[in-house]
């Protein structure tokens, strides 16, 4: 039949040898394969919180960066809002100044022009004059002095004002 | 039943005198697992690959085991459960290899590996609650009933021991026996006088059951050392266990 007698023997050297067992699988196998695995958890995890770290740092520097382009953004619409206000500044300056000019010309002109005209006139009347003499002198075929002739330019030169 | 465990000692081709058959292969089995330790710490790497993935898988497997049954306090008995789950299942599938024998087909072995549970059960829950406070968990809650439970829970707990020796001890025996009985069988039928035929289905029935006998032995080797070692982490465990942690 089966053997179901306990050998005191057996069992006190079983004892002995699966504790030695467990000690030399403990020292030699376990604590370094657990140290190993903690040592990788460790790794693992700080490689995570590294990432993370990096990642909150990567997260700041992108919202700075951001604020730093709103705030370039913001300066940048401030200079061409000044820009285009100094531009249009200057283009209204320039444009009073050119139309005062204009103006100024204009007047000048016109008073040359008044001028011109009251000299034209004055030259044309005296041409008219002289021309009326030479004719009424060719009509009345008489030659007249010096002092008759104009005497009857200033004459001529009334009459044509009259008119 | 004799004569199949006679046969069982022939087919050893271990023996080292003056040595029990026993305690050969149990050192067997120990010196197995402590050189697959060391080739495996010889090529331990940070990065794993092959069977040192294996091991760790196996580790932290036998980690969660510990915090499963145990609570937090579980990885710290690691050692012992670790080194008695390899012990057992190496030693079972030991008897899978012709010429060897599983060391926990022997009682008085098995026996040892329990009264090392015993003790360590007893002894952590002493430590962790003292003498009287581990004892005075035996009587239970209603004190005029203390004497009764006191006998009951000493009786359950000196049956653990033998209730952990013989399944473990049935079950490898039961699985030793009946490849033995099937290798025995072979040259049976094939030294019988019969019709050809019904040798030649014998032969081929008894040749392809073997395999089959030997996975299931590869199976029932790892039940029970898992069987034998989660019962040592509950009894443990709950030695250790405070009461507002049991409920």
């Amino acid at each position: 039949m089966i053997n179901l007698n306990i050998d005191i023997g057996v069992l006190i050297v079983q004892v002995i040898t699966f504790l030695i067992g467990m000690i030399l699988i403990w020292q030699i196998f376990l604590k370094k394969f657990l140290a190993t695995l903690s040592e990788r958890s460790n790794h693992i995890k700080a490689t995570l919180d590294t990432i993370e770290k990096q990642s909150i740092e990567v997260a700041a520097l992108k919202s700075d960066f951001t604020k730093q382009l709103e705030t370039i953004e913001k300066k940048f619409q401030e200079k061409i809002r000044e820009a285009t206000k100094e531009g249009n500044e200057i283009k209204n300056g320039i444009i009073f100044k050119a139309r005062t000019e204009a103006k100024e010309l204009l007047e000048k002109t016109s008073e040359k022009l008044v001028i011109e005209k009251e000299r034209m006139l004055k030259e044309m009347r005296h041409e008219m004059a002289a021309l009326g003499i030479k004719i009424a002198e060719k009509v009345i075929k008489e030659s007249v002095s010096k002092e008759t002739q104009d005497k009857l330019i200033t004459n001529i030169l009334k009459d044509f004002e009259k008119k | 039943m004799a004569t199949e465990e006679g046969l069982l000692k022939e087919t050893i081709f271990i023996h080292l005198p003056g040595v029990p058959e026993a305690v050969t292969m149990s050192w067997i089995a120990m010196g197995i697992i402590v050189v697959f330790g060391l080739l495996g710490v010889a090529a331990l790497k940070r990065a794993p690959s092959g069977v040192q993935n294996m091991v760790e898988f196996a580790i932290e497997w036998m980690v969660g085991k510990t915090r499963e049954f145990m609570g937090k306090n579980g990885p710290k008995f690691l050692p012992l459960f670790f080194t008695l789950f390899l012990f057992i299942f190496v030693s079972n599938l030991l008897g899978l290899l012709p010429g060897f024998k599983s060391p926990t087909s022997n009682i008085s072995v098995n026996l040892g590996l329990a009264l090392i549970v015993f003790f360590a059960t007893h002894f952590f829950g002493i430590k962790e609650k003292g003498i009287i406070g581990y004892f005075k968990h035996f009587m239970g809650p209603p004190y005029w009933l203390a004497p009764l439970f006191f006998i009951i829970h000493i009786i359950g707990e000196l049956v653990r021991p033998i209730s952990l020796t013989l399944r473990l001890f049935f079950n490898i025996l039961a699985k030793e026996v009946l490849l033995t009985l099937l290798a025995s069988l072979f040259f049976a039928f094939l030294s019988l006088e019969m019709p050809r035929v019904i040798q030649g289905l014998l032969l081929t029935g008894d040749f392809f059951l073997r395999p089959a006998i030997i996975l299931l032995g590869s199976l029932v080797s790892f039940i029970q050392a898992l069987v034998f070692t989660v019962l040592a982490m509950i009894y443990i465990g709950s030695a250790i266990a405070h009461e507002e942690h049991e409920a």
